[in-house]
């Protein structure tokens, strides 16, 4: 009886899954083409999903919460930055030597992961605010000093916009993955109780590392990209906090731990947030902050969260 | 063959908390395929004692020997990986993901297929009659269907020893009798328990052999009909 009732949506559901991101992919794909106007905002769009989405490996599936994730952003800017005007490195090898510096740091800040909860946090944003310092003081003429490096020469909003786009399916492509994986389950455990998960045979030392490199990996390549795109890097927006800020926000208003949570959330938000920001660049952060508490108070589990709560039907259709 | 072996053995082992000794030079052996009863009052380190067993806590003096290997000081999911099992007074369920995934977490590394471990993981919902319960999230489940929960997935990874906590407390006479013939079943399948309950006449009745602790200390061992006759039992259990 229960089934007969609930079979209805969760099938509407399943068709618009599996069909809905595809067809949005393809229009965004037209959109250099068809309407360069909107190009830079959609570039964005799909920047902010690869972050929410890349986030949401750590902390929507582990629950540590990295304060300083746009470290790794930062490094992906830099490193392809100094890789290619330094070193003549090709832009597709310098934003790959990002992924891997990213990683690579990741690497170097995994003995913090043994902090929990809120400790991890303020280690993590003390970590990212210190790489932010080291790379303001390093010699000017690797990292151009607060004023950056131009990568004008190789400015190419085109390759730059379908580079994102690859990147940003493989990122969603991959918490598809990991979710629906044995590792996935592991890390889920791991989050509402790594005591048990460890009693119970999990390797919590070697899964959360898994996913803590996974969510190093995609934003330094964004950031490589991003840096592309823009064709200039800064210490200061390279390191910006409300790159993380807005991450988390996005990630957790679509519903962390799901897949299509971080992109739904980062698709609703980034709308307002951009509308916000051309109409009151003042109030911006005000609103950004607001809207953070609200969402802890009423919306912790996100909208895909929400949702699936209500309807135990969806759970298998959306993930 | 079977009980004349001695599947773990505690020896000597003391855990400290600042200046409180939970558990005090315990010693003790355990049989195979029996189930081995602790209990004592509230405090007692009954339950220290189980997490130093299984590798929640490294005892800060002694050695546990699990089939004739030492294992004090390994990490706990090794501890699961040699064949311990273990349930927690408060039970520990993982709340937000479902019944189907909680019951796969003890068996992420096996070789067998997905399909092979769900099929196996309804078996034993089947069993204690939660077939219908997969889809469901952990904290959807009463306290009742949570403590069962809890047994059936460390049988997931099929234990030799179980090590379990409080199973009774809070369950309705039903679900005992449910724990009862588990546990009779299992016995009979050679697995061996060591079962910690303030349900003395559980205790009584399912155990060959049990202890009493006080203040983290030994101070009786023995069948169940010693135990019930034992002086200082009947002192530490009904006060001074
Ligand atoms: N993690 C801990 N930190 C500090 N003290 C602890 C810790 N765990 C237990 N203790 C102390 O050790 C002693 C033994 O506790 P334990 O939990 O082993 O008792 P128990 O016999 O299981 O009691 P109960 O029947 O109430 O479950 C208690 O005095 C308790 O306060
Ligand atoms: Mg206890």
């Amino acid at each position: 009886m229960r089934d007969r009732k609930e079979s209805t949506p969760s099938r509407m559901a399943a068709v618009w899954v599996r069909c809905g991101p595809a067809a949005l992919v393809l229009c965004a794909a037209l959109v250099p083409l068809a309407a360069p106007s909107i190009s830079s905002y959609i570039f964005y769009l799909m920047f902010w999903i690869t972050m929410a989405s890349a986030f949401n490996i750590i902390f929507g599936l582990t629950g540590y919460l990295p304060f300083g994730y746009v470290a790794f952003y930062g490094v992906g800017a830099y490193v392809t930055a100094v890789m290619w005007s330094r070193l003549g490195v090709p832009i597709p090898l310098s934003i790959l030597s990002g992924g891997v510096l990213g990683v690579a740091l990741s690497l170097l800040f995994a003995p913090t992961l043994r902090i929990r909860g809120i400790y991890f946090a303020i280690v993590n944003f003390s970590c990212a605010m210190a790489l932010r310092i080291l790379v303001a003081n390093l010699p000017e003429a690797w990292t151009g000093g607060s004023l950056g490096i131009s990568l004008s020469a190789i400015y190419n909003p085109n390759a730059s916009f379908y580079t994102m786009m690859a990147l940003m399916v493989l990122t969603i492509w991959t918490v598809g993955r990991v979710s629906g994986s044995r590792l996935g389950i592991a890390l889920r455990c791991i989050r509402e109780d790594p005591e048990a998960a460890q009693v119970l045979g999990v390797d919590v030392v070697r899964s959360r590392l898994k996913a803590w490199i996974l969510a190093a990996l995609f934003p330094s390549l964004a950031g490589g990209v991003e840096a592309w795109y823009t064709a200039i890097i800064d210490p200061d927006s390279s390191f910006n906090l409300l790159i993380t800020t807005k991450t988390i926000v996005y990630a957790m208003f679509g519903g962390l731990g799901t897949v299509m949570g971080p992109v739904i959330g980062a698709v609703s938000l980034y709308a307002l947030d951009d509308l916000i920001w051309g109409k009151f660049p003042m109030l911006n952060l005000l609103i950004l902050g607001l809207l953070i508490v609200l969402l802890v108070l009423f919306l912790p589990r996100g909208i895909v969260g929400t949702v699936t709560r209500r309807h135990a039907s969806l759970r298998a259709v959306i993930r | 063959m079977r009980g004349n072996s001695v599947i773990l053995e505690v020896k000597d082992i003391s855990k400290h908390f600042g200046g409180l000794t939970a558990v005090n030079r315990l010693s003790f052996e355990v049989q195979e395929g029996t189930v081995f009863g602790i209990i004592g009052p509230n405090g007692s380190g009954k339950t220290t004692s189980l997490n130093c067993i299984n590798g929640l806590f490294r005892p800060d003096e002694g050695r546990i020997f699990f089939r004739g290997r030492e294992i004090q000081g390994l990490p706990p999911h090794q501890v699961a990986k040699i064949g311990i099992g273990r349930t927690f007074q408060v039970p520990k369920i993982f709340k937000r993901i479902s019944v189907m995934e909680n019951l796969l977490a003890p068996v992420l590394s096996s070789p067998r297929t997905d399909q092979e471990l769900k099929a196996k993981a309804r078996e034993h919902l089947h069993s204690v009659g939660m077939l219908e319960m997969e889809d469901r999230l952990g904290e959807e489940l009463s306290g009742g269907q949570q403590k069962l929960l809890e047994l059936v997935r460390i049988l997931m990874f099929d234990p030799q020893i179980l090590l379990l906590d409080e199973p009774f407390a809070g369950v309705h006479p039903t679900l005992k009798t449910l724990f009862y013939k588990k546990i009779h079943e299992l016995r009979k399948q050679g697995k061996t328990f060591i079962l910690v309950s303030h349900d003395l006449t559980s205790v009584y009745a399912l155990c060959q052999q049990i202890i009493v602790l006080d203040q983290g200390e030994k101070i009786a061992q023995g069948r169940p009909e010693e135990i019930k006759r034992n002086e200082r039992v009947i002192e530490a259990y009904l006060g001074r």
